[in-house]
C-alpha cells in the first residue's frame, strides 16, 4: 500500500468548518497509516498544540501550518519546516489578523510576496486556474512550491488533473496530493453541513451549493486514495512530509531583559531584591531555617532560569503599589496580592508578593516547583477588581503590545448554544429553539430533553428532534471562537507573533494570542496571571473610609492576627459579607468547623468545594476534628506525613497528587501530568488512562479498593474546580483580614463593600440589613449630605468588640445606590452643595444642572428629603422642572404645590426598594409583623430557640434560589425577614409540586420541618405560600441560580 | 350624545382563533428582546399566567404552554368587521386605536351612538338585550360602557361597571374613586402619577391643569376633560364600505373542515351585521380559502333569492365545502360579496380593454394554461442543491432562469431512478459523487456515472453506495 501524508486539513479550530477536533484528526491518521498529518486551519495556529499532545501521544508526525483564502481567489497552505518558516506563518497570520476586525483576517497578495523566505506553499488550484498564478508561485517560492491536487469526486476530475500536469509541466511547479480534509471521518458529515448552515445563518435546506456535494474531505484510507491518485502525487507528500523537521517542542522563548538592571546578572538582581526584603520582613534577622530555605529556592531558581518570570511578576506588584504611575503623575497605590504554588515560597514572601508568612504554612516550594519536572512555576496575583486594566495597561506600556500579549479562553459550544445553533440551521424557528434551550437550562439532564420536548406540546417532528439531539451533542464541545483569559499575560523579549500567532480581542485596543493557558503550560511557556478581586478593593475602600474618619487600621499588616472576636464571630457563621466564607454551603459549615487559627481557614475554604464534596471528604474531616491525633487512622504510615495536617483526610490539590506519588507509586513527573489531566480532562478524555494507573498502583502497594475509589473520586471532582493549598492560603488571609474588620469596623467594612458593588454574593440591601444586626444606623440618602459613595458618620462612642472604648460609626448611604441616577450627576450634586447649601428642589436641580430623569430618581428614593414636605411632594416638583433656554433658566415661574397626600410608611419602603433595592426605614417584614404574627409565622430569631424537629411556619422576602450540582435536584431559598436570613430547603417532589410559587413568589411563605443541628438552621419545606399580594408594589430582588 | 362602548379585552387572542380552547395558550410580542405575555386564555390563567408577565416566567411555570404571536392587523380587521357589524345598531359607529404597546394591548374598543338609535329598538334594555345576544354569538369577550363622553364609556366598559350613565354630573361622581391605572393615557403617565400619590381620577381631575399639562404634556389634560365631557372629542366615524371583504388570519393552519366552520360561523355573522346595516342582502357571496402552498379554493354561495341569514349561510356554505376536497390546510379564510339584492350600478372592470397589448408569449401561456387547467402547465427552475432530483423544481410558467454553477447534468431525469440490471460493467466516464438529504430524510449516497451502450446512447446511472444496487437516473441527449 502506497504511503501517505496529509498536508491539507483543517480541524474544528477553523470555526464553523472544520468538523473534528484537532485529537480526534491526528489519532485517525494514526490509524489509517499516514506517514504524517498537517493541521491547516485558516490563518490560525489555535489548534496546534491540541494536535501536538495527540500526536506525541500516538507517535504521528505533526506538520505545522496554515491555510489561506486571498481576496482574490488565491487559496494556499503554507508548512513549516523550521522555525523560521513557522515565525515567518506566524507573523503572515498577526498580520492578517490584527489589521482585520475579531474573528476575520484580510490579506491580499502583497502580503505573501515578503517575508515568507523558508516556508512550503501548496497551491491549492481552482478549476479555471491561471497561468499567471502559476508563475507567481514558481517565483515566489523556487523550489517551495506545489500545485495541489485534491480528487474529490466531481466529475471533472481527470479533466482537472490532467490540466494541472500541463500547468505543472510547463512551470516546472510539481504535483501534490492533497484531501482538503475538513472531518476525520465520513460520519460526521451532517455535523460539517449543519456547521456550514450556521455559518452562513441560513437553515441546511436552504443552504444548497453552500454545502459540499459529498462526505470526501474526510481522512480516506490509503487504498481509496491509491485508486484516486497517480502514484507520484501520493509520493510527493512524503518528500515534502520529510522536509518539515519543525516540532513546537523546539520553540524557545526569553524573558524580558530590561527587568534587570544594565551590568547585573538576573540572579544576582533576585537575590539582592530578596535580601532587601528580607530585612524588610524580618527587621531583627530572619532565623536560620529561613536563610536555608531561601538559598535552596534561589539555587532552584536559577537551575530553571526562572529569574525573569519572578522579576515580571515582583515588577507589577511593586507598581501596582507604588504611587507612581507611568507617567510620573500620582496614583493610589493599587492592593495586590499573589497566591499559587511558587508566591507561597519565602522568596515571594520577601519580595512582597504575598503576605502569607511560609513559618505560618508548610507548602513545600520545592514540591511544586521541582528539578525533575519542567512545568512553569506558578503565581496568580489579585489587584482591586476596579483597577486591574490600570495594571494591564502598564504591562502593556512598559513591555509594548508585540511583547507583551493576553492569553486566549477557547470559547466552546454548551448544550444551551449548540442547541440554539443547531436547531436553527434545521429550521426550527427562533420561538422553538429557545423554548428549547431554556427548557434545558437548569436541571433537567439531556436524557429529559426528548420528554420536555413533548410535554411542551411542541409541533416538531420527532425525526427532526432526533436529529438535533444527535448532533447537538456532536457539536458540544466544539469551539466556537477565542476569546480574552481573564489576565493571563504572556511576555517575551522577542517579538510575540514570532512564537504564536496574535488577533484582536472584543475589546479594543485588546490583542490575544492564539492559544490558552493549557497550549503554554504545555509548551512550557510562562504566563503572569493578572487578576481581578472584589474584595481587595472594598478593603481598599474600606481602609480609607476608616483614615478619613481619623481612626484605623489603615492597611493590611496593621491589623493583628489571631483576634479572638473576630473567629468568635466566624464560627457563629456571622460571615455576610466576608471574602470566601460567605456563601450558604460556607456558612453551614462553620459552626461545625469551628475555625480558631489562620490554618483552619486555610481548611475550611478548600472544603466546601466540589472536590472534597464530591469525594465524601466533609464528613470524615468533621469526624476527626474532634478525635485526638493519635486516634486518627492512616491508610498507611507512608500517607501519615502526606496527611496528617488534615487529619487523615485529604483535602487539597496538593495532597492528591502526594498520594499519588506515595501510594500508587508515581513518579513526580507523572503526578503533575496527572494535575494537568485534572484541569483539562474534558480536552483531553485522558483520566481514563491515570484511573487504571492510579487503581493499579494502590491495590498493589495493599490499599483497599475503597480508598482508591474514593481517591479517584476527589480527583474527578478537582478536575471540575481543583483547589490547592497554595492558593486557599492566600485567601484565607483575605478572609481573615476582612472578617476581622466586619467584626470590629462593620460600618466601614460595610460601607466599603458597598462602594465596591457589584461583586459577592450579598446585595446592599442584604448587607445593610446585616450592618443593622450589627447596632450600625444607617442614615437615608439625602443630597444635602450624601456622596456618591456611602460614607461614615459619627455616632457617638461605645465599647468595641475588643473592650476598648472607641468612636462608633454611622452609614451615611450614598447616591449611588440609587438606580438611574449616573456617577456625574453626583458629582454636580456635591460640587453644587459645596458652593451654597441647596434652597430647594429646583434649586438643586438647575444648580446640579440636572436632567430630569435624575431629578425624579433623587425624588423618588427621597434624596430631597431636607427640601420638601414629603416624598410626594418633592417628585412633584421634581417633575415639574421645566429646562428653560438661556437667561430664562432658573427663573420658571413659581406654581404653587396643590395639595397631596403624604405617603404613608409603607409606600415609603416601597419606593425605596424601587429606586434603591433597599430601605432605611422598618424592613418590610416589621411592618407585616402583626399580621405575620396573627397568622403563626414565626420569625428568623425565634426559630434559634425552638427544638429541632418540630413543625414551624416562617416567611420573608426572596433573596436568593440556588440549586446547587453537588445537591441532587434540592433547591434551596433564603427569606429574609426583620431579624435574619431563613434557610429553606426544597426536595425535589416539593419543589415540583409548587414549582409555581416558588419560581414566582417575592413574599414566601414556607410551612416545614425545623432542622436545627450545631446551631444550623434549616427549613425543610412541606408546604409553599404565595404571599406576595401582600407586598406587591414591592420588586422581586431574588437572584435566582446563579 | 350617548356612547355604548364595547371593549374586547381579549382581543389579541380572539382574533387569531374563535373556538375556546382547554389548553392553556398565550398570545406574546417582542419587544426589543423581551417576550411578553399579551393575552392568556382562561385554562393559562387558571394555571397562574398572566398579561404583562414575562414569556421566560410563563415558561418556567408551564413549559407546555402554547404560545402564539400577537398579529396586529388581524385584530384591525376583526375590529373592521366588528364595526361593520354594529351598524345595524347604530348609524355612528367609532373605532378605538389597535395600541401596540403590552400595556394598552388589551384596551382596544369601538363606540356607537345610542341615543338616536334608543327609540328604534325600544330602550336601553331592549337595545342592550338585542345587542348582547347577537354579540354574544359572535364568541368575543367584551364590556360595555354607557356614558355621554366617548372616552368615559371606554373607563365604564374597561372597569366593568353597568351601569347607564347618562349625564357628566353622573359620570364625574361615577369615576371619582377610579383608579388613574384604568384611564387611557401613555401607561407612564398613571405609574407617575400612583408615585406622587395620585391614586385616584378624583385626585387627577381636581390638580391644576397648569401643573398637569407641565408634567404629562397637554395631551393629557385634554384627554381629562373629554373624559370629563369637558372639551369636545370629534373623532372620525366608521364608514361602510361599498362591497363587502373581509379576512380572517388563522394563528396555525386548520386542516379540518369541521374547525374551519368556527371561523366561518363567525364572518357569516358580522357579514349579517353589514346587511343589517345596509338595510340589505345578497344572492351570491364568495369564500375564498387561503393555503399556504398551493393556489386559494374559492367557494361561490349562490342563493336562489336575496337572504341575509346567517344560518342559512352557514348551511350553504356547508353544504358546499363538504363537496369540496380543499388542497391542504387553510391559513386564512375571505369572504367577500360585491353584488347586493338592490340594484348597485354596473359593475365593469374600466381597466379591462388594456390587457390586449401584453406580450405575445405570455399570450400564448395564457391560453394554454386556459386550455389545459391552471394545474397543468408549470415552468422549470433550477435549484441550489446536489440532489439530482431535487436540483428543479417547478415554478410559474414565466419565472425568470437563476443562474447556479451545476456541474454537467442530463437534460432528461427519469422521475424514480430505475433499478437497473447490469450485465458486464458497460464503460464509465464522469465519476461524481454525491452524498446529500439527510435533513429531510431523503439522504442520497451515491456514485454517478455515464455509461455508453452500444447504441451509442449516454446513459446517467448511479451505484447506490448503501447497497451496491445500480440505477439509471438519465439520458444525456
Amino acid at each position: 500500500m502506497s504511503s501517505y501524508a496529509e498536508l491539507h486539513c483543517v480541524s474544528n479550530f477553523s470555526f464553523l468548518r472544520g468538523a473534528s477536533h484537532p485529537g480526534e484528526l491526528v489519532y485517525q491518521a494514526h490509524n489509517l497509516g499516514y506517514s504524517a498529518l498537517a493541521i491547516t486551519d485558516e490563518c490560525s495556529m489555535a489548534g496546534v498544540v491540541r494536535a501536538l499532545e495527540a500526536a506525541e501521544d500516538c507517535k504521528l508526525k505533526l506538520i505545522i501550518g496554515a491555510e489561506f483564502r486571498c481576496n482574490n481567489d488565491l487559496h494556499l497552505v503554507l508548512l513549516a519546516p523550521s522555525q523560521r518558516a513557522y515565525a515567518q506563518i506566524c507573523g503572515l497570520i498577526t498580520k492578517g489578523r490584527i489589521e482585520s476586525t475579531k474573528g476575520t483576517y484580510d490579506l491580499s497578495r502583497s502580503h505573501f510576496e515578503k517575508d515568507l523566505s523558508e516556508c512550503l506553499a501548496l497551491w491549492i488550484a481552482p478549476r479555471n486556474a491561471r497561468p499567471s498564478e502559476a508563475r507567481w508561485l514558481r517565483e515566489l517560492f523556487p523550489g517551495r512550491g506545489w500545485i495541489a491536487v485534491e480528487m474529490l469526486r466531481r466529475p471533472d476530475d481527470q479533466q482537472h488533473l490532467a490540466a494541472m500536469r500541463r500547468l505543472g509541466e510547463s512551470f516546472g511547479l510539481p504535483l501534490v496530493a492533497s484531501g482538503d480534509v475538513h472531518m476525520h471521518v465520513e460520519s460526521r458529515r451532517a455535523l460539517q453541513d449543519t456547521m456550514t448552515a450556521i455559518r452562513h445563518g441560513c437553515t441546511i435546506a436552504d443552504a444548497g451549493h453552500r454545502l459540499f456535494p459529498n462526505a470526501e474531505r474526510h481522512l480516506r484510507p490509503r487504498e481509496v486514495l491509491a485508486d484516486l491518485y497517480p502514484a507520484d502525487l501520493l509520493e510527493e507528500t512524503l518528500r515534502i512530509a520529510e522536509r518539515c523537521e519543525f516540532s513546537l517542542r523546539s520553540l524557545q522563548y526569553n524573558y524580558p531583559n530590561e527587568i534587570v538592571p544594565a551590568g547585573m546578572t538576573a540572579t544576582q538582581h533576585l537575590r539582592n531584591l530578596t535580601e532587601l526584603g528580607v530585612q524588610r520582613r524580618w527587621p531583627r534577622g530572619a532565623p536560620a531555617a529561613v536563610l536555608a530555605t531561601i538559598e535552596k529556592e534561589l539555587a532552584l531558581i536559577q537551575r530553571k532560569r526562572y529569574e525573569h518570570f519572578f522579576l515580571t511578576v515582583h515588577e507589577i506588584t511593586e507598581w501596582a503599589r507604588s504611587d507612581l504611575a507611568d507617567d510620573g503623575t500620582q496614583k493610589k497605590p493599587i492592593l495586590c496580592q499573589g497566591r499559587g504554588s511558587a508566591a507561597n515560597s519565602i522568596v515571594c514572601y520577601a519580595l512582597g508578593i504575598t503576605e502569607v508568612n511560609p513559618e505560618d504554612i508548610s507548602v513545600l516550594f520545592e514540591r511544586f516547583l521541582s528539578d525533575e519536572r519542567d512545568e512553569p512555576p506558578d503565581i496568580d496575583v489579585d489587584f482591586e477588581h476596579e483597577r486591574r486594566e490600570e495594571v494591564i495597561q502598564h504591562v502593556f506600556r512598559k513591555y509594548g503590545r508585540t511583547r507583551a500579549a493576553i492569553a486566549a479562553t477557547v470559547i466552546t459550544y454548551q448544550t444551551r448554544s449548540a442547541i440554539r445553533d443547531v436547531g436553527k440551521a434545521l429550521g426550527l424557528t427562533e420561538d422553538v429553539v429557545g423554548r428549547l434551550a431554556k427548557s434545558h437550562a437548569w436541571w433537567d439532564n439531556w436524557e429529559r430533553l426528548f420528554a420536555n420536548i413533548k410535554a411542551m406540546g411542541m409541533h416538531v417532528d420527532e425525526i427532526v428532534m432526533r436529529r438535533l439531539c444527535i448532533l447537538v451533542k456532536e457539536l458540544v464541545t466544539f469551539p466556537r471562537h477565542l476569546s480574552q483569559h481573564v489576565g493571563g499575560f504572556v511576555i517575551a523579549e522577542e517579538p510575540i507573533s514570532e512564537l504564536v500567532p496574535i488577533e484582536n480581542a472584543a475589546m479594543p485596543e485588546r490583542t490575544i494570542i492564539q492559544w490558552d493557558k493549557n497550549d503554554l503550560e504545555e509548551l512550557g511557556l510562562l504566563k503572569v496571571d493578572v487578576l481581578a478581586l472584589g474584595m481587595l478593593t472594598a478593603m481598599r475602600k474600606t481602609f480609607e473610609l476608616l483614615q478619613t474618619a481619623g481612626t484605623g487600621p489603615t492597611a493590611m499588616d496593621q491589623i493583628a492576627r489571631g483576634d479572638e472576636p473576630t473567629y468568635d464571630m466566624i464560627c457563629r457563621a456571622d460571615t455576610v459579607g466576608v471574602f470566601q466564607i460567605e456563601s450558604r454551603a460556607q456558612m453551614s459549615m462553620l459552626p461545625r468547623l469551628k475555625p480558631r487559627t489562620y490554618y483552619d481557614l486555610v481548611i475550611e475554604i478548600a472544603i466546601v468545594r466540589p472536590g472534597p464534596i464530591k469525594g465524601g471528604m466533609v464528613h470524615p474531616y468533621l469526624q476527626r476534628r474532634s478525635m485526638k491525633d493519635e486516634d486518627i487512622p492512616y491508610a498507611s504510615d507512608d500517607l501519615r506525613p502526606v496527611l496528617s495536617k488534615t487529619r487523615g483526610v485529604p483535602i487539597f490539590q496538593e495532597q492528591v497528587m502526594q498520594i499519588a506519588i506515595v501510594a500508587a507509586g508515581f513518579t513526580p513527573g507523572e503526578a503533575d501530568q496527572l494535575r494537568r489531566a485534572m484541569g483539562a480532562w474534558q480536552r483531553s478524555g485522558k483520566m481514563s488512562m491515570y484511573r487504571e494507573k492510579l487503581m493499579n498502583g494502590m491495590l498493589a502497594k495493599n490499599y483497599t479498593k475503597e480508598f482508591a475509589e474514593q481517591i479517584y473520586k476527589q480527583i474527578e471532582g478537582f478536575g471540575e474546580y481543583g483547589f490547592p493549598e497554595s492558593h486557599s492560603a492566600s485567601f484565607a488571609l483575605l478572609t481573615y483580614f476582612s472578617s476581622w474588620l466586619k467584626c470590629h469596623r462593620p460600618a466601614a467594612f460595610i460601607a466599603g463593600l458597598i462602594n465596591s458593588q457589584p461583586m459577592g454574593f450579598y446585595q446592599p440591601a442584604q448587607l445593610l440589613e446585616q450592618a443593622k444586626r450589627q447596632q450600625v444606623k444607617v442614615l437615608p440618602v439625602d443630597v444635602t449630605v450624601s456622596d456618591y459613595d456611602c460614607t461614615l458618620e459619627l455616632d457617638g462612642t461605645r465599647i468595641l468588640p475588643d473592650g476598648s472604648k472607641g468612636p462608633w460609626f454611622a452609614i451615611r448611604l450614598g447616591m449611588r445606590l440609587i438606580k438611574g441616577l449616573r456617577k456625574d450627576d453626583a458629582s454636580n450634586v456635591v460640587a453644587a452643595r459645596a458652593v451654597a447649601p441647596f434652597t430647594s428642589v429646583e434649586d438643586a436641580a438647575y444648580r446640579a444642572g440636572l436632567k430630569s430623569r435624575a431629578t425624579k430618581a433623587l425624588a423618588t428614593s427621597g434624596a430631597f428629603r431636607s427640601l420638601s414636605e414629603h416624598r410626594n411632594e418633592a417628585l412633584w416638583s421634581a417633575l415639574g422642572i421645566e429646562s428653560l433656554p438661556g437667561a430664562l433658566a432658573g427663573n420658571a415661574a413659581k406654581e404653587n404645590s396643590p395639595q397631596l397626600p403624604i405617603p404613608t410608611e409603607w409606600e415609603e419602603i416601597q419606593r425605596d426598594y424601587r429606586q434603591m433595592g433597599l430601605s432605611t426605614g422598618r424592613h418590610p417584614m416589621a411592618v407585616l409583623r402583626p399580621k405575620l404574627r396573627a397568622s403563626g409565622i414565626a420569625t428568623r430569631r425565634e426559630l434559634d430557640s425552638m427544638r429541632h424537629g418540630r413543625t414551624v411556619r416562617v416567611g420573608g422576602l426572596v433573596t436568593h434560589l440556588q440549586h446547587p450540582q453537588t445537591a441532587n435536584g434540592v433547591i434551596f431559598a433564603s427569606l429574609e425577614d426583620e431579624t435574619g436570613i431563613n434557610n429553606i430547603i426544597f426536595w425535589p417532589a416539593v419543589f415540583e409540586l409548587y414549582r409555581q410559587r416558588i419560581l414566582q413568589s417575592n413574599f414566601m411563605v414556607v410551612t416545614g420541618e425545623l432542622q436545627s443541628v450545631e446551631s444550623v438552621v434549616h427549613v425543610v419545606a412541606t408546604d409553599v405560600e404565595d404571599y406576595s399580594h401582600w407586598v406587591r408594589t414591592l420588586p422581586r430582588k431574588s437572584r435566582d441560580f446563579h | 350624545m350617548l356612547w355604548l362602548c364595547i371593549t374586547l379585552p381579549q382581543l389579541p387572542l380572539e382574533a387569531l382563533q374563535c373556538e375556546q380552547s382547554e389548553r392553556p395558550t398565550v398570545v406574546t410580542i417582542l419587544e426589543g428582546s423581551v417576550r411578553s405575555v399579551v393575552c392568556c386564555n382562561p385554562a393559562a390563567e387558571r394555571v397562574g399566567l398572566k398579561q404583562e408577565m414575562n414569556f421566560t416566567t410563563a415558561l418556567a411555570i408551564l413549559p407546555e404552554v402554547i404560545a402564539m404571536e400577537r398579529r396586529l392587523s388581524a385584530e384591525q380587521a376583526a375590529l373592521e368587521r366588528l364595526a361593520t357589524w354594529a351598524y345595524q345598531f347604530s348609524g355612528t359607529v367609532i373605532l378605538g386605536e389597535v395600541f401596540a404597546d403590552v400595556q394598552r394591548a388589551r384596551t382596544t374598543a369601538l363606540w356607537l351612538e345610542i341615543g338616536a338609535s334608543l327609540r328604534l329598538f325600544g330602550g336601553f334594555r331592549k337595545l342592550i338585550e338585542q345587542l348582547e345576544a347577537e354579540l354574544g354569538k359572535l364568541s368575543y369577550s367584551y364590556q360595555l360602557g354607557i356614558a355621554p363622553t366617548l372616552e368615559g364609556a371606554a373607563l365604564l366598559a374597561r372597569t366593568g361597571v353597568r351601569v347607564a350613565i347618562t349625564t357628566v354630573a353622573a359620570l364625574r361622581a361615577r369615576i371619582e374613586n377610579v383608579s388613574v391605572h384604568w384611564l387611557n393615557l401613555d401607561p407612564w403617565i398613571p405609574q407617575q402619577l400612583q408615585t406622587v400619590g395620585v391614586r385616584t381620577v378624583g385626585l387627577l381631575v381636581a390638580l391644576p391643569r397648569d401643573g398637569v399639562a407641565k408634567r404629562f404634556g397637554p395631551e393629557a389634560c385634554n384627554y381629562l376633560d373629554r373624559l370629563i365631557g369637558a372639551a369636545p372629542d370629534p373623532r372620525p366615524t366608521y364608514r361602510l364600505p361599498p362591497q363587502y371583504h373581509a379576512r380572517f388570519e388563522f394563528e396555525a393552519e386548520i386542516h379540518s373542515t369541521e374547525a374551519l366552520l368556527f371561523p366561518l360561523q363567525r364572518m357569516l355573522r358580522e357579514f349579517v351585521g353589514f346587511l343589517r346595516a345596509r338595510d340589505t342582502g345578497v344572492q351570491k357571496f364568495t369564500l375564498r380559502f387561503i393555503h399556504r402552498d398551493a393556489v386559494a379554493t374559492v367557494i361561490n354561495v349562490g342563493l336562489s333569492m336575496p337572504d341575509r341569514s346567517s344560518e342559512r349561510f352557514l348551511t350553504l356554505a356547508r353544504e358546499r365545502l363538504e363537496h369540496t376536497v380543499l388542497p391542504s390546510g387553510s391559513v386564512a379564510l375571505e369572504l367577500s360579496a360585491d353584488e347586493f339584492a338592490m340594484p348597485t350600478g354596473l359593475n365593469v372592470d374600466m381597466l379591462s380593454g388594456a390587457t390586449e397589448q401584453s406580450e405575445e408569449l405570455g399570450y400564448t401561456i395564457d391560453r394554454i394554461v386556459a386550455r389545459l387547467g391552471e394545474n397543468q402547465v408549470h415552468g422549470v427552475m433550477a435549484v441550489a442543491e446536489h440532489r439530482p432530483e431535487d436540483s428543479w423544481a417547478t415554478a410559474a410558467p414565466e419565472t425568470r432562469r437563476q443562474h447556479l454553477d451545476f456541474p454537467d447534468r442530463p437534460l432528461w431525469l427519469l422521475p424514480e431512478p430505475k433499478p437497473l440490471q447490469l450485465s458486464g460493467m458497460p464503460a464509465l466516464t464522469g465519476a461524481e459523487r454525491i452524498e446529500s438529504g439527510w435533513w429531510d430524510g431523503g439522504d442520497v449516497r451515491r456514485d454517478y456515472f455515464i455509461a455508453r451502450t452500444q447504441q451509442g446512447a449516454a446513459l446517467w446511472i448511479f451505484k447506490d453506495l448503501r447497497d451496491g444496487s445500480w440505477h439509471l437516473h438519465g439520458f444525456w441527449s
